[in-house]
């Protein structure tokens, strides 16, 4: 029995050891807020625990199907129940990794998520930088600057945001639900008609797609930062009908000066047409 | 010609019915100056007068009904292979009744899903328009999880549980055949939407968009509503049977856990599958009767609909999974020759599992906008379902610890129940912890996640209990040899397939698109062949099942030398299932153990005698 059990540890260490080197694998998208950030760690460490788990249930099966291999179909195996103290022992453990799990990251990261209003919910947050109006129907976005008079349309033209300034989008929709999704910043929120839903989020890097390959854009992107990143794009994230793989939209994170250049711009273009 | 009359008669009285509802809106909309025509109205009352007239042609009436007016009634037909295209009450007939039809339609559910994966393959070529892709994938979506809530419960289930308890047959033998016929309508109707307008809105069915859409929605919801009604008759006819109908000595603590498994599920069955109904009941009222449910700008609420549907449709995942552990561990128990390890805490695992379901349904919306004090409650009730189910991992790995394993192809296959499952049940943490879960959700990691528990889980526990009964069904064995291949083929498969597809989750790629990122499309090509090369191997299975079942040579009573009930009977078992009363007597997995054999069949017996191999010993 001891050697038995020798040797399954051995066997569960190595499986382990195999398995976290997921670790090391390119998992996620570009990161490009705090909360990203932070959404990963949470990833890496419930893989980095979660692991050794599915390891020792897949380490009993291998071991057992090599080890405790019938001769004979009518052979007969050791004949305890299980009624003694080893069930309770596996009821305190379990118990005490659901517990650990609940707590961190569980409750400890989502009190943070709330309370920062970093995240997604319904919390009216102060100190806002930028108020962006979000307005989901099939199947495009509007976006609208209150604070600038600007409002735009996600398939004319891109999305864009200041870097490193604290941007709440709400967002509406309406006819069904949508759901806005930046996957460079880890946060989607549903765009449900007749209520207002909200994300907060503060971008920390600059980035871009170009995925509608507007003809006029082809000029300015050439300038722009670094190369076309699909994480930085605004998908709907929840099943809208006909068009909903292709309610996926450009965003730009720029720096506040490209933003208010960006906004002189726009500002320019409407009183020409004003006029 | 008895199975020729009993569809005919149900075609004929189902169009008939269907006919005299169409009919009598039409009239009745013409008395009110109204266009006699509504394709919403007129079909829906239609479908329910042909639903009527559909199980009454098939034998409800001709086997039922005329016993309500004092006439007498025609008995069930028991002989040759007519009896499977009848209304017949024996539960071994509707058995397998249900696990072809399941069968069947989960070949086709998977051919769906290689249209899926050739839509996908290839990121600028276009295979399907999009409302065609879209119905696809619905289509994929509701037929599989037909096939996850009613093959096992419904087709072992019915086979399996009278005889392991020891009764001649369920406690409702007529609401069974009942139960059963009320499915043909719903495969009909569900493979007649792509003809009809398809749908659009996957097998959620969320509004607005299942409201306003102007596709096949309504005819939908119709097959759905039935197969829920059919879904709660068989829970009902379940928990009766396992409560009252068990034979003498089988007391609680000696019933086989595949039966605890199935009481837990059919518990499940009865108290939920009204919230799938009430909720597709409530969306076909919107879209026929003008209510305003779910229209925010007349007061109605849309995330109403998201509460009352995961209010099943989370159950839902269990009435799935739990069958599955239990063909499982009683396979485990059965094949690793020892006693089942921890029997009471596996037992109290399947009623935890039971308990907690109904109560962490809105761990599907935490990025719907629901208030964020329901976020804390669900994450914990979420995460504490892994404490009932680590019990069962408790039992499983337990019972195959200093076992004397028979690695034959039911074994194989219980065995990767548990390995896909524990690799799901991690998976599932990511999701049930909120800050991970707003970027996760709605991507392939969730479907690789559900894939890894529902067909991980489920379907390979279908698969063993299949092999497993297989020889009990038929009196034929099948063979081992493709057996064992289609399991290597499908377990490999399976995970190349969807241990890949976490990936392109993570890095941002959403369900039920026929698009996405260019930068995986590399990933995607490799996921849609390794599908194609993984879907192959059920024509492996289906070769083996028809051959088998028709050439295959004859069976043992008991080839699994296994103590049980079903496997002291002969195979095929007669009509009420035992030549003589049996009495329970001792613990179904006692192997190698000095106590009394599980059961003896009829009083003569002597005590020792009619255990079966390795019992008694």
């Amino acid at each position: 029995m001891t050697r038995h059990f020798v040797s399954l540890a051995v066997l569960w260490v190595f499986v382990t050891a195999v398995v976290e080197t997921l670790l090391f694998v390119d998992l996620f998208p570009t990161v490009g807020s705090e909360f990203a950030q932070e959404s990963d760690d949470i990833v890496r460490y419930l893989l980095a625990i979660g692991i050794p788990v599915f390891a020792m249930a897949v380490s009993v099966i291998i071991y057992a199907m090599f080890q405790f291999r019938a001769k004979e179909d009518t052979e007969t195996g050791a004949g305890f129940r299980g009624t003694g103290l080893f069930p309770k022992a596996w009821l305190v453990v379990t118990g005490g990794m659901a517990a650990a799990v609940m707590i961190y990251p569980g409750l400890i990261d989502l009190a943070k998520l709330q309370n920062t209003n970093s995240g997604s919910g319904w919390g009216e947050v102060d100190n806002i930088d930028l108020e962006v109006s979000v307005t989901g129907f099939r199947w495009a976005w509007q976006f609208e600057y209150p604070e600038y008079g600007i409002t735009l349309l996600g398939n004319t033209e891109p999305l864009v945001i200041p870097a490193d300034e604290r941007v709440r989008f709400s967002v509406d929709s309406t006819d069904v639900v949508h759901s806005f999704w930046v996957p460079a910043w880890r946060l989607k929120i549903d765009a449900i008609p007749g209520r207002t839903t909200f994300i907060t989020v503060t971008p920390d890097k600059e980035g871009w797609s170009n995925w509608k390959r507007f003809p006029q854009w082809s000029d300015e992107t050439e300038g722009m930062a670094g190369e076309s990143d699909d994480s930085f794009r605004v998908q709907c994230a929840e099943l809208c009908g006909s068009d909903h793989g292709f309610m996926r939209f450009d965003l730009r994170v720029v720096s506040r000066e490209e933003f208010d250049q960006w906004v002189a711009d726009k500002q320019a273009q409407a009183q020409a047409k004003g006029n | 010609m008895r199975a020729v009359s009993t569809v005919s008669s149900g075609i004929a009285c189902g169009l008939i019915g269907f006919l005299i509802g169409a009919g009598l809106t039409s009239l009745l909309r013409l008395a009110f100056g109204e266009d006699p025509w509504s394709k919403e109205l007129n079909s829906t009352v239609g479908f329910v007068f042909g639903l009527i007239g559909w199980v009454m042609g098939v034998g409800l009436w001709s086997q039922w009904g005329r016993e309500w007016f004092g006439w007498s009634v025609k008995p069930s037909n028991h002989e040759g292979w007519e009896r499977y295209f009848t209304f017949n009450v024996d539960h071994k007939v509707i058995g397998i009744q249900y696990l072809v039809t399941f069968v069947i339609v989960f070949l086709l559910a998977g051919f769906a899903a290689m249209m899926i994966r050739a839509e996908l393959m290839d990121n600028d070529a276009r295979v399907f328009s999009n409302p065609t892709y879209n119905t696809v994938l619905g289509l994929h979506g509701i037929m599989m999880v037909a096939v996850a809530v009613a093959a096992v419960i419904g087709g072992l289930g019915n086979y399996a549980v009278p005889i392991m308890i020891g009764a001649d047959d369920m406690a409702f033998p007529r609401l069974n055949a009942l139960s059963y016929w009320l499915v043909p309508p719903v495969a009909f109707g569900l493979l007649a939407t792509p003809f009809l307008g398809g749908i659009e809105t996957g097998w959620t069915a969320y509004p607005p968009l299942s409201v306003l859409s102007d596709s096949a929605q309504t005819f939908w919801n119709l097959s759905i509503i039935t197969f829920g009604l059919s879904s709660i008759f068989s829970g009902l006819n379940f928990v009766v049977t396992i409560i009252f109908l068990r034979a003498p000595g089988m007391t609680w603590s000696r019933l086989p856990v595949f039966v605890w498994a199935m009481f837990a599920t059919a518990f499940l069955a009865l108290m939920y599958t009204q919230g799938f109904a009430t909720a597709l009941l409530m969306v076909t009222l919107d879209r026929v009767a003008g209510t305003v449910f779910f229209d925010a700008s007349r007061g109605g609420d849309p995330l109403l609909y998201q509460h009352v549907f995961w209010f099943y449709s989370h159950p839902a995942v269990y009435i799935m999974v739990v069958p599955g552990f239990g063909v499982a561990l009683e396979v485990i128990g059965h094949f690793s020759r020892k006693p089942m390890f921890a029997y009471r805490y596996l037992v109290g695992g399947f009623l935890g599992i039971m308990g907690l379901s109904g109560i962490v349904w809105a761990h599907h919306m935490f990025t719907s906008g629901i208030p964020n004090y329901m976020h804390g409650p669900f994450l914990v009730m979420t995460e504490a379902i892994s404490v009932p189910t680590g019990l069962i991992f408790l039992s499983a790995l337990g019972t195959i610890w200093m076992g004397k394993l028979v690695l034959k192809t039911p074994m194989l296959f219980a065995l990767a129940v548990i390995f896909n499952f524990a690799n799901g049940g991690v998976t599932g943490i990511f999701l049930a912890d909120v800050p991970t879960d707003i970027h996760l959700h709605d991507t392939y990691f969730v479907v690789a996640h559900f894939h890894y528990t529902i067909m991980g889980g489920e379907i390979f526990g279908l698969f063993a209990g299949i092999y497993y009964w297989f020889p009990k069904m038929t009196g034929r064995m099948y063979n081992e040899m493709l057996g064992k291949l289609h399991f290597w083929w499908m377990f490999i498969g399976f995970n190349v397939v969807f241990f890949t597809m976490h990936w392109p989750g993570i890095k941002g790629m959403n369900r039920r698109i026929p698009i996405y990122q260019d930068s995986l499309e590399p990933v995607n090509l490799f996921i849609s062949i390794s599908a194609f090369i993984f879907g192959a191997s059920f024509l492996v299975f289906f070769y083996n099942m028809v051959y088998s079942w028709i050439w295959g040579p004859k069976a043992a009573d008991n080839p699994w030398h296994a103590r049980t009930l079903e496997w002291q009977t002969s195979s095929p078992p007669p009509l009420h299932n035992f030549p003589a009363p049996p009495r329970v007597t001792g613990h179904p997995y006692d192997y190698g153990l000095p106590t009394p054999a599980h059961a003896v069949i009829g009083v003569a017996a002597s005590p020792a005698g009619g255990g079966g191999g390795g019992g008694g010993g």
